[in-house]
């Protein structure tokens, strides 16, 4: 029962935070892309205006006017600048909730739709088989070099060595590198894209194509990211080992793989998992540059041209599943965290 | 390990300094192609000639060994200009640069270029280029029929290398071998009126250049590189310093404080922290024109609950102590309670975490200006591969201008790095 009253307070909370966000994000862009749509509508306004002029000779010059005011205003509304702020900020908000996003203004989905969610929908796969698969890689990786970290100095030295490239290495430099030396340098791997172009129609070599061109990201990937998750765990499973139940089992006799992969590793797991699932709900995140850099298709090439084109339905829209995915893992995080640590099951 | 840090910052240090001592209007003219005209363009660095001397050699240039004049009738005088090399390399120079500059406008220009096999070309040097540098290209419609004089086809791709092999391969050989020798350059400037020669030089362009090479532009990277620097230290430093005090001082209050602020606080801390950074900053940018200390003070909008959270947790674990408690019951205000145990055990994990800092700022800084934002008038490393980028360096092979701007990222956060995690394991250690 504290379990459940301990969940309902989580999510309360995380859906409140999911709102406020998203509020700011709003009030920090809503300014500049209405200027955008502004300018838009007055271009095209004066686009329209020429064409008529052009064409209908006709007509005087009070009768244009009219017909000029009726487009703008068409126009207007068609891109929601007539209602008053508020209005459209509470409408906004509702359609978020409902994963509602509106049509794109430029952006089209392959599927020819002009709708935020599809256009979405169709590139959040291909980041997810990306970075998902990166994520996980890198954690299994991490953790086994982190708990060997325990046992010997040697992997201690090695961790240290790989957590400072963690942390100083831009992953889409090192994409950019490896690609000149490996995809163009010497030709082992294509330079981007996630398939070959045109795609293959075979099921089979459709995947084999996607894991060829998926192999380069993927390296790129974990060298970045796999030194700070085992830095991470080593750190956890070193403060584990310091404790008194370690030194009885050692002392008792048992021996130090068994100490390790048994008792250790159950102690530090409710951390370590935390960890990997903010990992999993990061990394999406950080998709941005390095999609650019590889030409892979998926939502953060999507955000970065949508940026270009100053779409802000796709923005808000990529802003928001980004940001649902990120608080749900933070949740999750929290959830995982209350079930393996029984303190928390019984009651704060 | 925090020593190696120690070292390699104070290095840098005094780069930067070296950095913030050339002059401001270096910095303006980066962004101008005008003022790299006389750089070969991307051409690798030049310390590949100790491994390949005979494939790289460097610019060299080329003062006259007299100069003459004589007016052989009313109103014509004539001003020769003789320049005179010896070519020892298997190659044409990259380019071939002209510089004459008058004290008055010549009516007539014309270069005699004369091989070591006796053949000579002759160039009527355009009315355009009178008192401008001038390189190959200027002059290719020249020596383009020249070219298919000797050979009868014109070549294929028309640039500078191309057509310097005018200027040194043989005739003979069909304008394939290099020819090694003496080579006597006359250029013959016709006036009116008696003229003087204010300045003349001939630049033989190498085929690479400096430590680092050079980009797209004729842009010496090396002196990109240390261009960067100073603004690169800048954001870092401003980052981490605002992000990481904020962070530890709120997260610190939090948890000192418990309860329903500390929820309060809490929950402020988490909107923040779920705010995705990139997309966010690359929308504010759309409105505000980007200056530096802007840039860093955002990104520090952006960073603080990260170290909140790790304050908040180490407040709490320290709350528990205690010592916290006997100083509550003996009626000691809480401000004071703060700050005689909670800071004091915050500073060394706070200073970690400023020299860890730096590196996650100018790794931000340096992304931002890869995708194009970035103050303008400054030199950024990101902006400089964000070119690479542009100019497809990668398939072009010239990976001087990908690794060095790149490897200066990583270069200056290693130090930071190495001294926080130092810090971190000794703060961690006496717990």
């Amino acid at each position: 029962m504290a379990y459940f009253t301990f969940v309902l307070k989580k999510a309360i909370i995380y859906f409140s935070v999911l709102i406020a966000t998203l509020s700011i994000l709003y009030i920090f862009t809503f300014p500049i892309l209405q200027e955008v749509i502004s300018k838009s509508i007055d271009f095209q306004v004066a686009q329209f205006t020429q064409t008529l002029l052009k064409n209908s000779h006709h007509l005087n010059s009070t009768q244009v006017q009219l017909i000029v005011e009726r487009y703008k205003e068409t126009l207007i509304s068609a891109y929601g600048l007539n209602q008053p702020i508020i209005t459209k900020y509470f409408v906004q908000m509702y359609n978020l909730i409902l994963f509602n996003f509106g049509n794109a203004y430029f952006i089209q989905a392959p599927s020819g739709s002009r709708e935020v969610s599809s256009i979405i929908a169709y590139y959040l796969p291909n980041t997810v088989l990306l970075f998902t698969t990166a994520t996980i890689i890198f954690i299994i990786a991490g953790t086994i070099i982190g708990l060997l970290s325990a046992k010997s100095k040697v992997w201690d030295k090695i961790i240290a060595i790989i957590a400072v490239v963690h942390s100083s290495i831009p992953t889409w430099w090192l994409g950019f590198v490896l690609i000149a030396a490996l995809a163009y340098g010497v030709k082992v791997f294509p330079p981007g894209g996630m398939t070959s172009v045109p795609p293959p129609k075979n099921p089979f070599d459709y995947g084999i194509s996607v894991i060829y061109h998926m192999t380069l990201p993927l390296i790129t990937i974990f060298i970045v990211n796999v030194g700070g998750f085992a830095y991470i765990v080593r750190s956890l499973v070193a403060s584990i080992m310091k404790e008194d139940f370690v030194i009885t089992a050692k002392a008792r006799g048992i021996p130090e793989s068994r100490i390790l992969f048994k008792h250790v590793l159950r102690t530090a797991s409710p951390s370590i998992a935390t960890q990997a699932i903010l990992a999993l709900a990061g990394s999406l995140g950080g998709s941005l540059t390095t999609e650019v850099v590889f030409e892979w298709p998926g939502i953060g090439l999507l955000t970065y041209v949508a940026i270009t084109l100053n779409d802000l339905p796709v923005i808000l829209g990529v802003t928001y599943v980004l940001t649902i995915v990120l608080l749900l893992g933070l949740f999750l995080g929290e959830l995982v965290y209350g079930i393996l640590d029984p303190r928390i099951r019984s009651g704060e | 390990m925090g020593l190696t840090g120690l070292i390699i910052l104070l290095i840098l240090l005094v780069f930067t300094v070296v950095a913030l001592s050339v002059p401001a209007q270096v910095y303006e003219s980066w962004n101008n192609p005008a003022s790299w005209s006389e750089y070969p363009k991307h051409v690798p660095p030049a310390w590949l000639g100790i491994f390949y001397p005979n494939k790289y050699f460097t610019t060299e240039q080329l003062s006259p060994t007299n100069i003459s004049e004589y007016s052989p009738a009313k109103d014509i005088h004539i001003t020769l200009i003789t320049f005179s090399f010896n070519w020892t390399k298997s190659f044409p120079a990259y380019n071939v640069y002209f510089i004459i500059s008058t004290n008055s406008t010549p009516i007539e220009e014309v270069v005699y270029w004369n091989k070591p096999d006796g053949s000579t070309i002759q160039i009527q040097v355009p009315n355009s280029y009178f008192n401008v540098p001038f390189d190959l290209t200027a002059i290719q419609g020249f020596i383009l029929n020249y070219i298919s004089s000797i050979t009868g086809k014109a070549p294929n791709i028309v640039n500078a290398t191309t057509l310097s092999t005018a200027l040194f391969n043989s005739p003979k050989s069909n304008l394939t071998v290099t020819e090694d020798g003496k080579y006597i350059v006359k250029i013959e400037v016709i006036s009116a009126k008696p003229m003087n020669v204010t300045k003349t030089k001939i630049l033989l362009l190498g085929n690479s250049y400096g430590l680092m090479g050079t980009d797209y532009f004729g842009k010496p990277i090396d002196l990109g590189v240390l261009l960067g620097l100073p603004d690169a230290l800048e954001i870092g430093a401003l980052t981490s310093i605002v992000s990481v005090v904020v962070g530890i001082v709120v997260g610190g209050i939090s948890g000192y404080l418990g309860g329903t602020k500390d929820s309060v606080i809490q929950w402020i801390t988490l909107v923040f922290l779920a705010l995705p950074a990139l997309p966010f900053l690359v929308a504010v940018s759309f409105v505000t024109e980007p200056n530096l200390e802007l840039e860093g003070l955002l990104i520090s909008f952006l960073s603080w609950p990260f170290y909140a959270i790790i304050a908040r947790s180490m407040a709490l674990s320290i709350k528990s102590n205690s010592y916290v408690e006997v100083d509550k019951l003996l009626g000691i205000p809480s401000y004071r309670i703060f700050f005689t145990h909670f800071m004091p055990r915050l500073i060394p994990i706070t200073v970690a975490y400023m020299a860890l800092g730096v590196p996650a700022g100018i790794l931000l800084a340096q992304t931002l200006a890869f995708l194009g934002i970035a103050p303008a008038n400054i030199v950024t490393w990101g902006g400089i591969l964000d070119q690479a980028e542009t100019y497809q360096a990668q398939v072009n092979g010239w990976w001087w201008w990908v690794v060095f701007p790149g490897l200066m990222i990583v270069v200056v956060a290693v130090p930071f790095v190495l001294i926080g995690f130092a810090v971190e394991r000794i703060t961690l250690g006496e717990r």
